[in-house]
């Protein structure tokens, strides 16, 4: 808090006695300026240091959206010829931004990354590296694997603990290239650096997403590494506001969840130390929370008969769940976000009439109510959650009301203030011109409440007609949300229910205008 | 995973912005908009956490932010990570840049560009993160500074006679 203070003040500070400087930069890389410096990197007399700087207003000019194409082959130039690190490292950072797959030039590239990645001098190897770790070029990454293993026993950490972060790219690149070696990498989370058996862990957490069946001789590793944590056997340095390496222990929980999930042995032997992070965590402040938080969602991915009998329980310090009111209750806007998201994560099974206090449905109507829409939204997912028979109906009004409020399509998580839909068409529309091509590839907000929507009224509407009735307005007034696909599903739950007033159905879908100007491309 | 760190000011310009994913630059550039505008809206009285980016991963991302003063910082991450993890990440990487820089400014961010990647390949390197010792992070950078200034190629190794 003292820190964010101080930060303030300079920051404002900063801009106080400078005023026009900043703006200035804003506007002073303009067409203009990106022809000289095409002018300078072309002279073939630069020296590297002078190309270097070149080279970071060309990464400069690329963030602010300018086509610095161009610049690919002198990018590779100071990679491979650069005198200094910092050379090195600019040149190999304006290659990532500029190469892309099936470029001639990526053959060089490959040629520098081997020449650096054998170097004696561990600064050209790290370099090498760290561009690896982002790199995502399927015909540059099957020649570089074998070196990067190499690295992996290399003598100095920050060595091994990039080429582990290089591997993890390599992997969510193409699993197969590097599920081969994966005992090789196992020997890496009993490195003796922390910082290299947290990057190993990081390389665990991605790869136990789709082989958590033959990964399940981790557990041992696991327990044992997270128990070392907790007891704060690492370095002094790890600690963050008084919690022993929470980033470790968010790690080891996120893979421990894909272990336990649906294995009663492994989640067994996993909850003792789960729980004493918990415990440890529970008397912590702040940073804690973060792992609480994980605890939680570990817990609810372990075998369900965990959560199950961890629930009985009346003892704060056995009973994760009592942790949640406290956060959900909370009047700071991050915990309580937290404490809503963590109640979706509770099997309902494992919900009982003690824990859900008046105190905790006030929270959760308050956050339905609540100005800020992240927290509102938390609180719908959470709703439908809730759904029963007995409140189906109140429960699916919500969604639909919810239904309308949202706009259509981009701008997630605007707060719903009016008039900001007209501006942000506006914007939109000044935008076109240069950004004609982007498509948004992401369903909206509105159409996930819709699928929610969709699934509760078939689950629990009370009548056809009633069904009729909601489908109808839905149709009606959705908007571009409504496609095809909507109207199709809900033409199958129509046909499934042998629905007896048919040409009624289909009598009321001709009529309704949206769905015609659907069906028009296809008569 | 991380999928994106960017800092912008309050105006929306961006004063840094990586991409652990290859992105086209056009859509980085609306992306960059898309998210200031979501952002830019909300009071500081209201959570830090923002769900899905249209541009970026649709629903399953979480947008996750700090305001300091006159910048944004913001990660863009998928489901996996962990929401508090990611405001602490953000708060150790700022300390960083303030250790580095000694009471940094948006100023320090526009001038000392490379630095500032260069830190933040320290903290998160390929979408994940590296480190999280301060310590560990400023003593990296500042060794990297220094061979910076000493040439290593050929040059460097002729003898002086």
């Amino acid at each position: 808090m003292e820190f964010s203070r101080k930060l303030l003040s300079t920051l404002t500070a900063g801009q106080s006695t400078d005023p026009g400087r900043t703006a200035a930069d804003a506007t002073a890389f303009s067409d203009e300026s990106l022809e000289t410096l095409r002018l300078n990197i072309s002279n073939p007399g630069l020296s590297t240091a002078s190309m270097k700087d070149n080279m970071l207003r060309l990464i400069y000019g690329e963030m602010m959206g300018q086509d610095v194409q161009f610049g690919a082959i002198y990018a590779l130039k100071l990679a491979q010829s650069g005198q200094t690190v910092g050379e090195k490292r600019a040149g190999y950072l304006a290659c990532y931004l500029l190469l892309q797959e099936g470029n001639e030039l990526n053959i060089m590239l490959i040629n520098t990354l081997q020449k650096d990645l054998t170097s004696s001098n561990y600064h050209h190897v790290v370099v090498a590296l760290v561009t690896l770790c982002n790199m995502t070029l399927p015909d540059v990454i099957p020649s570089m694997v074998s070196h990067v293993l190499t690295a992996l026993t290399h003598t100095h950490e920050s060595v091994r603990k990039r080429a582990l972060i290089a591997l993890k790219s390599f992997y969510t690149l193409d699993p197969d290239l590097i599920l081969p070696y994966l005992d090789q990498i196992k020997d890496s989370l009993y490195d003796p650096e922390p910082s290299v058996m947290s990057a190993a862990l990081g390389f665990f957490a991605i790869a136990v997403k789709d082989h958590a069946g033959v990964m399940k001789e981790l557990v041992p590793a696991l327990i044992k590494i997270l128990q070392q944590v907790v007891d704060g056997k690492l370095p002094k340095g790890y600690l963050y506001h008084g919690m022993a390496a929470p980033w470790i222990q968010i790690r080891c929980l996120m893979i421990m969840a894909q272990l336990g999930h649906d294995d009663l042995s492994a989640s067994t032997a996993m909850t003792p130390v789960v729980l004493r992070a918990f415990y440890k965590a529970s008397q912590g402040v702040d940073a804690a929370f973060g792992v609480l938080f994980e605890v939680l969602r570990t817990l609810n991915s372990f075998h369900p008969a965990i959560i199950l009998e961890l629930c009985q329980s009346k003892d704060s310090t056995r009973n994760p769940l009592l942790a949640i009111p406290r956060f959900a209750t909370s009047t700071n806007p991050n915990l309580k976000y937290l404490g809503i998201s963590m109640l979706c994560q509770v099997n309902p099974d494992a919900w009982s009439d003690a824990w859900w206090t008046e105190d905790l449905l006030g929270a959760v109507v308050q956050a339905l109510e609540s100005r800020d829409a992240a927290i509102q939204r938390r609180a719908l997912d959470l709703l439908y959650r809730m759904l029963t028979l007995e409140n189906a109906q109140n429960i699916i009004d919500r969604l639909v009301y919810a239904f309308f409020q949202e706009q259509d399509g981009g701008l997630q998580g605007a707060s719903s203030q009016q008039g900001s839909a007209s501006s942000s068409r506006m914007s939109e529309k000044r935008h076109q011109p240069q950004h004609s091509q982007v498509s948004l590839p992401f369903p909206s907000r509105k159409e996930k409440i819709l699928g929610q929507i969709l699934d509760a009224a078939e689950r629990f509407g009370p009548s056809e007609e009633w069904y009729l009735n909601l489908m109808f307005d839905l149709l009606a007034r959705g908007g571009t949300a409504i496609t095809l696909q909507t109207a199709e599903k809900v033409m199958s739950v129509l046909e499934r229910g042998k629905f007896t007033h048919s040409c009624i159905c289909v009598d009321f879908f001709f009529s309704t205008s949206s769905l015609c100007s659907l069906w028009y491309p296809l008569t | 995973m991380i999928k994106s760190v960017l800092i912008f000011n309050n105006h929306g310009n961006p004063r840094l912005t990586k991409f652990y994913q290859p992105i086209d630059i056009a859509t980085q550039q609306a992306l960059i908009k898309e998210i200031f505008q979501l952002i830019s809206k909300r009071p500081d009285t209201v959570c830090n956490f923002l769900e899905g980016s249209q541009m970026l991963g649709g629903q399953d991302t979480r947008v996750i932010y700090r305001h300091y003063a006159t910048l944004y910082f913001v990660f863009v991450v998928d489901e996996s990570e962990s929401e508090l993890g990611i405001l602490d990440l953000i708060q150790v990487f700022v300390e960083s840049l303030d250790r580095c820089f000694e009471n940094v400014c948006e100023l320090d961010l526009i001038f000392h560009f490379k630095e500032v990647h260069d830190i933040l390949a320290e903290v998160i390197t390929g979408g994940m993160v590296l480190e999280t010792d301060i310590g560990d992070i400023v003593a990296a950078v500042q060794e990297a500074g220094k061979l910076a200034k000493k040439p290593t190629g050929l040059l460097a190794q002729k003898s002086p006679f």
